[in-house]
Parts: structure tokens; sequence; C-alpha cells
């Protein structure tokens, strides 16, 4: 079985994405590392989050519509990556800089492209 | 003195990756994830300053708009804690710095936190005035420091002064009977306490624990952490001959309707003389003063006897390796190139902790580690004393 991704507020009203092949979900640490005279590390790590991007191509409009939106008030979110066996579930929200389903999928003027960017809070 | 932490906690301190945990409490409430940057604090034992951190938190989605509303809570108590999380035991915190709540200022979407400790409240009140001056006469230093911070301070002594050390610096006096007299006609109280500091070669300083000490550096400790190549990330060395002092003079017995002081004393330390030339200083002051000539000459020639070589000064950078540590601590340093090795101790005179980066800045001072002191009282009688 294929793995799925939802993008929601809730399970309930989450929006199926189909991410391209650009997938990618790194951990950044927030850390600070520091070298003694003998060549020793030092390594403090303060924290840790979530970054996950991809692309998407042929994006309904409805959907592209969603997701902008929550974009634009900033909402709290959940991704869910479904392998079948278990799910995974991160709490994110999108921190694109710009709208992310902005510009069409090309031939087409009702099903959208664009890239996003989650991160955990 | 050293905070004390189990050896857990040592052992994450000397870990080479770990995960630090730091607290800002305003109150009761725990700030620390709004916390956008870390601050520094410097303590010192060269002068009597107030450490004051200012802390800047994001406040975006409003959630600190709880000052502008209820201001009332602009004077609560504040405290910076840094520690580990152990697995089963839950946090183990040592607490950095303690005071108070001052001034909020919510600026670019931020609410910036100024904090202050009580050294403040010593600069706030006065001891005194023109009309109806407070004096003191033939006391030992330690009772006249008591009662600047108790009595005009208004700082009691069980929660505001750290009882042992306060005792151990006490006897130092007690031991050597010195005696000081004082004149205080409006000087603020923090100021009273900076210089009778400054007369008798005290160190003041508040610790995280929120206490004041009051130290006479002596005897060096034989529990010392040691700071290899392992452990040092930056390491100079300061050789200042300014700090060359090998006649020292003391003023002492001053009378304020004549502006004179009746006790003149000095000490010379001649080998030094004869290496360096003479190197003078004085020290007088109109606000505390010695009693008697005894006690002025010990001053002197405690003087002499710290300074009389150019003192060494190292600045030492280190990891959360020194988290335990504070000033007035003393360590041992290894460095083959120079030939310095863990037979000497550093007493530790500045401490600056970057919270933000885990880096930790120590000032290590030769002159403030003593290694014993004896008043040689056949000095006394000779024609060092005038007057």
């Amino acid at each position: 079985m294929s793995t799925t991704f939802q993008l929601g507020i809730t399970s309930a009203n989450a929006v199926t994405l189909i991410p391209e092949y650009d997938f990618k979900r790194p951990k950044k640490q927030i850390r600070n590392e520091q070298r003694t005279r003998g060549g020793k590390l030092k390594l403090y790590k303060w924290g840790d989050y979530q970054i996950i991007n991809f692309s998407l191509n042929l994006v309904p409009s409805s959907d592209a519509a969603v997701v902008n939106s929550w974009w634009d008030s900033n909402t709290e979110l959940l991704f869910f990556i479904n392998s079948g066996t278990a799910t995974e579930v991160h709490s994110v929200m999108i921190l694109n800089k710009e709208t992310p389903l902005a510009a069409y999928s090309q031939p087409y003027n009702n099903l959208y492209k664009g890239a996003i960017r989650l991160e955990s809070y | 003195m050293s905070y004390e932490v189990t050896s857990w906690f040592v052992d994450q301190l000397a870990a080479p990756a770990s995960e630090p945990v730091r607290k800002l409490f305003i109150g009761s409430s725990d700030y620390s994830p709004f916390v956008s940057k870390w601050p520094k604090i410097k303590w010192t034992v060269n002068d009597l300053k107030a450490v004051n951190p200012s802390i800047t938190l994001y406040n975006q989605d409003g959630e600190l708009n709880v000052f502008y509303e209820n201001v009332y809570l602009i004077t609560t108590s504040a405290d910076i804690q840094f520690g580990f999380t152990h697995p089963t035991s839950g946090n183990e915190l040592i607490t950095l710095w303690q005071g108070w709540l001052k001034r909020v200022n919510y600026r670019r979407g931020n609410c910036i936190v100024h904090l202050e400790d009580k050294i403040r409240t010593l600069g706030e009140r006065a001891v005194g005035d023109s009309k109806i001056p407070v004096t003191f006469s033939t006391d030992i230093p330690s009772d006249i420091a008591n009662s600047l911070v108790q009595s005009y301070g208004a700082l009691d002594f069980a929660t505001n002064i750290d009882s042992s050390d306060f005792f151990v610096w006490a006897d130092v006096f007690s031991r050597d009977t010195v005696t000081g007299a004082a004149r205080y006609d409006g000087v603020k109280v923090r100021e009273a306490i900076s210089r009778l500091a400054k007369m008798t070669d005290t160190a003041v300083w508040i610790a995280g624990d929120g206490l004041i000490h009051f130290k006479r550096f002596e005897a060096v400790s034989s529990n010392d952490i040691t700071f290899t190549d392992n452990e040092i990330n930056e390491f100079d060395i300061n050789l200042d001959d300014t700090r060359l002092i090998n006649k020292q003079w003391v003023y002492g017995d001053y009378k304020q309707e004549s502006d004179f002081y009746n006790i003149v004393v000095h000490q010379v330390s001649s080998s030094s003389v004869n290496t360096y030339g003479v190197r003078e200083d004085i020290m007088r002051d109109d606000t505390f003063w010695f009693a008697d000539s005894a006690s002025a000459f010990n001053m002197a020639s405690r003087k002499t006897t710290l300074f009389h070589d150019v003192p060494k000064k190292f600045n030492l950078q280190t990891s959360l390796v020194g988290l335990q540590l504070e000033i007035g601590d003393t360590v041992r340093v290894v460095d083959p190139f120079f030939g310095i090795t863990s037979n000497d101790a550093w007493r530790i005179t500045e401490y600056n902790i970057d919270i933000d980066k885990g880096v930790i800045d120590l000032q290590l001072d030769e002159a403030a580690s003593l290694y014993g002191f004896i008043l040689d009282v056949d000095q006394l009688d000779g024609s060092k004393v005038l007057l």
C-alpha cells in the first residue's frame, strides 16, 4: 500500500495532497558547538523542530483555496503521513513567504501548482 | 562557593553532547518558551555592581500583553535557572540569577523584560543626612557592613546575606583586631558598602542564590576544578604593571570637622622597589577609615604582599564545564606552553555566562589568591607608623 499525505485542522477536514518526488522532511537542531584547544567537542542542543518541504502539481482549486486560507490565517494544522501500517502526525504551520498554491498547472486554469513548507511549532 | 549539584549533573557538564534546560520564571509562571534570546550575565568582585539582565520575549500573538493589562505584575519576583532533565527524576536546575521584574517594553512584536537584583534597592536608600549623619566609632568593619545592609538597606540578614561567608569574613577582622569608623551624611547604601569594601579589600557580590556575599580572599581551596586544553576554548594572559603596588599608604582616624586624618601609615616592599621603582597607592576615604594604626598597617601590609610583583591575570573561555563555579571560587589551570601547572590556584574575579550559547568567560586573578597572610607585629613599632 502506498503512503498517503493529508493536511488539515483535524483528520475529518483534512485535504489529501500528492507531493512531488522532491518531498523532504528533515529535522533542524537549535544548538551550539564549541571546540576546545585540545580538540574536544562540546555540543549543546537546545531544541529541534521538524521541517517538511514538497512541491505540488495539479491541485484542485477547492483544495488550493483551503490550503491558501490556512496559510493566510496562520492556522495550526496537523500533517498526516499514513504508510498503511502506521500514521505519523506532525503539528505544523504553513511557513511559506508567499501564497503556497498561486500558479496554474499548465494548460489548466482550474488546477494549481506550488510548493509547501511546513514547520513544527 | 560552588553550586551544590549531583554527580549526574557534573557528568552532563563534562559530556561531549548534552541537552541543557533554561528556565525564566516571573512569579511562578514559566516564560521560557517565549524567550527569543537568552541574556549574558556578568558578575564581578571588582566593583559592587547590580546584575540586571534584559530578556527579549516573543509577543506576536499577544500572550504577553498581561503586563500591560495588569501593571501590578511589574515588581514580581523573577529568576533564571539552568540545568538538565534527568531521565527519571526530572529537572535538576541551579538558580543563576534572582531578583525582580522592574520594567517592561513592548516593541516590534516583542516584549522586553528588564530584571533587577537587590543591589538596586541598596542604590535607592541613603544613610544619614548632612544635619543628622550616621556615625560608627571603633567597630569591626563587618558590623558596620551588617548595619548598612540591614538598618539602612532594609534587607534582613537571614534572607539576604550569605551567613557562612559573612562570619568567615567577620572572623578575619576579629582575629587581627581590625577596627574601623564611619560617617555617612547622605551617601547611598550601595556606595557606602562599596567604599567600605574597597578600604578593607573585600569582595562583595550577589550570587545566583540571591544572597549578598562578603569575602576577603585568603586561603585557596584544595577541591578545585582543573582546566586543561580539553576544557579551555580560549586563553589569554594579561600582565599589567599599573596594578603594581610596592608602597601602600593608608589613612585613618579621620576628623570630619577639620578634614584631617590623624593616622597615616605606609608599608614598603623593598625588593619590589629595587626591581620596579616606587609604585605608590593611597587608600583614603572620608566615609570609612581605620580607627587605629595597627588596623591601617594591617591593610597596608596586605596590599604590598598581594601586589609587590606584577600580578598575572588570565581570561579563560570555557563551555558549561564551568557552570557550577561562582566568583570567589578558585580553579587550577594547566598550560604547558607557559609552564602553568596545577600546583597554583587562581581566583575567579569575574564570571560571564552567555546563556544563549552555553559559553562561560572567567577572569582569574593571581592577586586574589593569597596563600595565607600574617600580620608582622614587629613592624608596628618602627618608623613606619606616623603621627
